[in-house]
């Protein structure tokens, strides 16, 4: 067969492609599991983290994934915020008693949901949770954001995840509303948070979306009967 | 030639010498400072921005962008012979998109948190000048281990860029090394290292001191009795 044949040259470039495929199949399905469980621990490892469960940095997918499973429900409640379901992840006391089914049993200690808006750069997604009095916040994590390293992506910074521990979700006045005053300030209102300095419009843009969402979800929680139980 | 002359075997030369003989020595150094992609060819510059804040992310790209160079080049170099020239570059794109993306899935499955912070520069490896040029510019008319080794080499001379620009960005913006920090919490962070600008000045220097290191280097050489 000429090299420089249509012919020669039509097979060899379909015969390339169809081998790289093969190989790059192969090697997907070989990591595709892996992979999945990583995305999966990374999520529940942000929800633990704004429940207050203590996690190892070193641990493995396969550990958090299992001590997830063991004291986190997800609770899936349709047609909450805007028509699209409203999930929250039930944190439930760390026992050694044994569960005797699928779900985890006991004390609830706090109910966790989404959060999220636009960011300075881009989105920011986080995850959170309440005490089950649904009125102090039990802790708060971010998994997604864009913001200017040193700046804005300090609110994965453990100092600004902390300052929200314990902050009423509520104003004096009885408003859903978190405010943002100058770090250091003090004393702060019991729903007032440090702010990151540099960073006003990621500040800005955290406020704005956990006063919708935290909105939503206490919207949700009185029609749903969420933390009655 | 006397018989006693033929059975004198001639002075072995030493290693080191052998070894700077050698054409793989000189098709490593080529690429690793003689003709250095970044401070040189200016080649793969976006990447050496983007990467630069975090030293260990900075060893992970360099890592990737010098096996995808090293495979590429080399596999290139097996199947050239084989290779319609109309096809040439459709094939040296598809060899180079292969192992990006087999290096892409191994960084998420086994290295999941550097996966999440440098992904999308690892897939971008795919457009990174680098690679490409040294397929088509070397690969195309040598052999397969030294299309390797030259792979290597440019791999090493992007890395030694990169580990340079990184460590005081890190340093001074973090206050850390490989994530483990190693300045008192008391001194303040230099915010800018951290961003984008940090990275161009970084790199600027650091191109401008080894073109000043390779320029000294050639006046020496120039110079009556320089080596």
């Amino acid at each position: 067969m000429k090299k420089r044949g249509p012919v020669y040259v039509w097979c060899y470039t379909v015969g390339v492609a169809v081998a790289f495929g093969l190989v790059l199949s192969f090697v997907n399905q070989l990591t595709a599991p892996k992979i999945k469980a990583n995305r999966q621990a990374a999520m529940c490892r942000e929800i633990m983290r704004a429940l207050g469960y203590v996690l190892r940095d070193d641990a493995s997918s396969e550990e958090i994934l299992a001590r997830f499973d063991a004291v986190v429900a997800e609770r899936e409640y349709a047609g909450a915020s805007g028509g699209r379901p409203l999930v929250v992840w039930e944190g439930y006391e760390e026992t050694d008693a044994p569960g005797g089914g699928s779900e985890p049993r006991g004390k609830v200690i706090g109910y966790a949901f989404r959060v999220g808006g636009v960011g300075f750069w881009g989105p920011i997604e986080g995850v959170l949770a309440l005490e089950p009095d649904l009125a102090t916040v039990r802790g708060i994590s971010f998994y997604k954001d864009e913001e200017t390293p040193g700046l804005g992506h300090e609110i994965n910074a453990e100092w600004f995840r902390n300052a929200f521990k314990g902050k009423r979700v509520r104003d004096a006045g009885g408003a859903v509303g978190v405010e943002f005053t100058a770090r250091g300030k003090e004393p702060k209102a019991l729903n007032e948070v440090d702010a990151i300095t540099g960073a006003t419009e990621t500040t800005n843009s955290v406020k704005a979306f956990l006063v919708r969402d935290i909105g939503a979800f206490l919207d949700a929680a009185e029609r749903r009967g969420i933390g009655k139980r | 030639m006397s018989e006693h002359a033929r059975n004198i075997a001639p002075p072995a030369m030493p290693l080191g010498l052998r070894i700077k003989a050698s054409p793989e020595y000189r098709t490593f150094k080529t690429q690793f400072w003689d003709d250095n992609p970044l401070f040189r060819q200016i080649l793969g510059v976006c990447s050496a921005l983007a990467v630069t804040n975090l030293v260990t992310n900075t060893l992970v790209m360099c890592v990737a962008v010098t096996l995808v160079t090293a495979c590429s080049s080399c596999l290139y170099a097996l199947v050239r012979d084989a290779t319609p020239p109309r096809t040439r570059l459709l094939v040296q794109m598809l060899i180079i998109a292969s192992f990006v993306i087999v290096v892409h899935l191994f960084l998420a499955a086994y290295m999941f948190a550097v996966s999440e912070q440098i992904g999308a520069y690892v897939g971008l490896i795919i457009t990174n000048c680098i690679v490409l040029g040294r397929v088509e510019a070397f690969a195309t008319k040598n052999r397969p281990w030294l299309a390797f080794v030259d792979g290597i080499g440019a791999g090493c001379g992007y890395s030694l860029v990169l580990i340079l620009v990184s460590l005081p960005r890190e340093l001074l913006g973090f206050g850390s090394l490989c994530g483990v920090a190693v300045v008192p919490e008391s001194l303040p962070r230099w915010n800018i290292m951290v961003m984008a600008p940090a990275g161009f000045f970084g790199l600027a220097v650091v191109i401008w001191v080894c073109r000043a290191l390779q320029l000294r280097a050639q006046a020496g050489k120039a110079r009556p009795g320089g080596k």
